[in-house]
């Protein structure tokens, strides 16, 4: 009937005349039951279904939750799902392009922060990132894992690497592993040839991939003495030695200035060609409140016989309260890895009293080295072969790029120039964390490059002459535009879960972002995350287990 | 007022008060879901949308029943 009324009030309206009755049949839809039925039918139903659609995301019934990073809320200061991106000092305001109206955020410093709050546990996340990088060669995406008051660990995915998606070799792809391997030449037919007679005198380049080839140093042989460094390191470190026809001996003091919340138990893991070889776990000292109380100094022996010959990486698994205050080997060739924290500074002085302030020189095959302090005590000048590294923000590393950073070993020879293979660095005040892609020896005599010709891609890895390039779960970003698109999946387990339980955090990561003049734009951040949908056989045990 | 009229406005302040109610309870709902499992609405919207409505309704409710409330109070 209203429908009706409906077509023939059209058909009048279309001749431009409404007369007297025609305007009556109006005020009679208006007026008519009908419009009023369907009208408190939608009052009902608009919350009913809004509330539908919350339970719906709440309980993801499909199995699948879709959240947007929303720029928008960022400005509302509304709760979300994506925290806002964190720092706020390393990413700019919500920004718009003038011709298109996209927003956007610049990327300015790295790394920078977002949490995903779960509304329920799930069992994967997939972040799908939409950016443009002009110029930054890697930028990867990792998920924390573990507890961040012991170690700042994460599972990191990459998102981007330039050097492969601008390589010309030939690629070769093991389909049963997810291993992809590029070579100028084709001297290998496939990633199995390659595996099984790995080159010694060809540099590999190694990207997202656990290839750790064993190591044989052939004119290695034990040496009597002991090696003794009594520098002074905070927090977690890992460290490799070779060992051949001797024991592994190594003897540690430490001591906990419980300065953090918690128990800080010492773990050391001693592991050879990715197999643990002995796991030793020592008891906190029993204040797990920030009291400030320093533990008397502990030491531990590790000894070990029989051991087959190679590279040992040697893991102290402890948190940023527990200070190595010596360590005491029988292996001559010690390095460490990566990351040093070189602690014996005026600030724990008062904790520790015999803490010895004297400057610290390490040695080091990096050539782009990062600084950092977080005391006024630490503010200083670091000498690296004569240059000057200056720390003069808490806080903030600040880097330094050997002038044979960007220069290969064969362009270097080419000019006439020697990149040398050791860096002297000297700390004066201590109390600095360096990081760098690269090993740091105690004494010269000590280095040793426990990699051989196996080079891990990173950002601070020098330009290298590479003969192979091997990479997996890597796929290039799809563009459109000057925007690239990108995803990363995580399984979740428990040790993702941060915050009470729901909390996934994650790292975005682009180091030398500071080095270089574009800021990276980001343009969406869209989560996805995924569990099995829900399904009655499920209830039915749920309510059977009751 | 013609008889139409009168029908219409009466229907009019039947459903007017009927949404009145309906986002009373949606907002009451979302309070309690949101106390009991935080961001279970916040997440999407500010609950503070849903009180607005609320008030918007309660407004229009009170225009259509001035009358009737004001022949109440007459007989009061």
């Amino acid at each position: 009937m209203t429908l009706a009324i409906f077509f023939r009030c059209s058909l009048f309206a279309k001749s431009g005349e409404l007369s007297y009755t025609e305007l009556a049949m109006i005020k009679q839809i208006l007026t008519s039951f009908a419009w009023f039925r369907v009208l408190r039918a939608v009052c009902i139903l608009v919350p009913v279904l809004v509330f539908g659609w919350l339970l719906n995301q709440y309980f993801a019934f499909g199995g699948r939750l879709v959240t947007h990073y929303s720029f928008a809320k960022d400005l509302r200061d509304q709760e979300q799902i994506i925290s806002d991106l964190q720092p706020a000092g390393r990413v700019s305001s919500p920004e718009a392009d003038l011709d298109s109206g996209v927003q956007y955020r610049r990327w300015r410093l790295e790394p920078i922060y977002f949490d995903v709050f779960m509304p329920r546990l799930y069992e994967k996340a997939t972040v799908s990132l939409t950016y443009s990088n002009p110029s930054q060669k890697f930028i990867s995406l990792g998920l924390r894992k573990g507890n961040p008051e012991i170690a700042n660990t994460f599972d990191f995915q990459p998102l981007e690497n330039k050097i492969i998606d601008h390589s010309k070799w030939s690629l070769l792809y093991d389909q049963a592993n997810d291993i992809s391997f590029l070579q100028e030449d084709n001297d290998f037919k496939s990633v199995q040839d390659f595996f099984n007679n790995v080159p010694r005198d060809k540099k590999v380049g190694v990207f997202n991939v656990n290839f750790h080839p064993p190591i044989i140093l052939p004119d290695y042989a034990p040496q009597p003495g002991r090696l003794v460094i009594n520098s002074t390191l905070r927090g977690r470190h890992v460290f490799y030695t070779y060992i051949k026809d001797e024991d592994l001996d190594l003897h540690f003091t430490w001591q906990d200035i419980n300065r953090g919340f918690g128990a800080d138990p010492v773990n050391v893991e001693i592991m050879h060609n990715d197999q643990l070889v002995k796991n030793v776990s020592l008891a906190d000292d029993g204040q797990v409140t920030p009291s400030g109380l320093t533990s008397q100094p502990t030491d531990f022996r590790l000894q070990e016989a029989d051991l087959p010959e190679g590279v040992y990486t040697i893991i102290f698994n402890i948190t940023d309260d527990v200070f190595i205050r010596s360590i005491d080997t029988a292996q001559h060739l010690f390095v460490a890895e990566n990351t040093l924290f070189l602690a014996a500074g005026e600030d724990y002085k008062q904790q520790i009293p015999d803490l010895d302030l004297a400057q610290t020189q390490v040695f080091s095959d990096a050539l782009r080295l990062r600084a950092q302090t977080t005391h006024d005590t630490g503010l200083q000048v670091i000498d690296i072969n004569g240059q000057s590294l200056i720390l003069q923000t808490l806080g903030a590393p600040q880097a330094w790029n050997s002038p044979f950073f960007d220069i290969t070993e064969s362009a270097a020879a080419a000019a006439g120039l020697a990149r040398p293979d050791i860096t002297t660095i000297t700390v004066p005040k201590n109390d600095v964390q360096l990081f760098a892609n690269g090993f740091y020896a105690f004494t010269p005599d000590s280095y040793f490059n426990p990699r051989r010709n196996i080079v891990e891609l990173t950002p601070d890895t020098p330009a290298v002459d590479l003969d192979y390039l091997l990479f997996s779960h890597y796929t290039p970003p799809g563009k459109r535009g000057k925007w690239l698109t990108t995803t990363a999946s995580f399984d979740i387990r428990a040790d993702h879960l941060q915050e009470g339980g729901r909390t996934l955090n994650f790292i975005l990561s682009a180091p030398g972002l500071d080095l270089v003049d574009d800021d990276i734009l980001i343009r969406d951040v869209t989560v996805t995350l995924e569990k099995k949908p829900f399904s009655f056989s499920k209830l039915k045990d749920f309510f059977a287990r009751l | 007022m013609t008889t139409t009229r009168l029908s219409a406005k009466i229907e009019w302040q039947k459903t007017v008060h009927l949404a009145f109610v309906a986002t009373v309870i949606f907002y009451l709902v979302c309070l309690v879901s949101e106390q009991f499992i935080p961001g279970f609405v916040s997440f999407y919207f500010p609950l503070h949308w849903v009180l607005w409505v609320v008030v918007i309704f309660a407004l229009l409710d009170g225009i259509l029943h001035w009358g009737v409330f004001k022949n109440r109070m007459k007989k009061f």
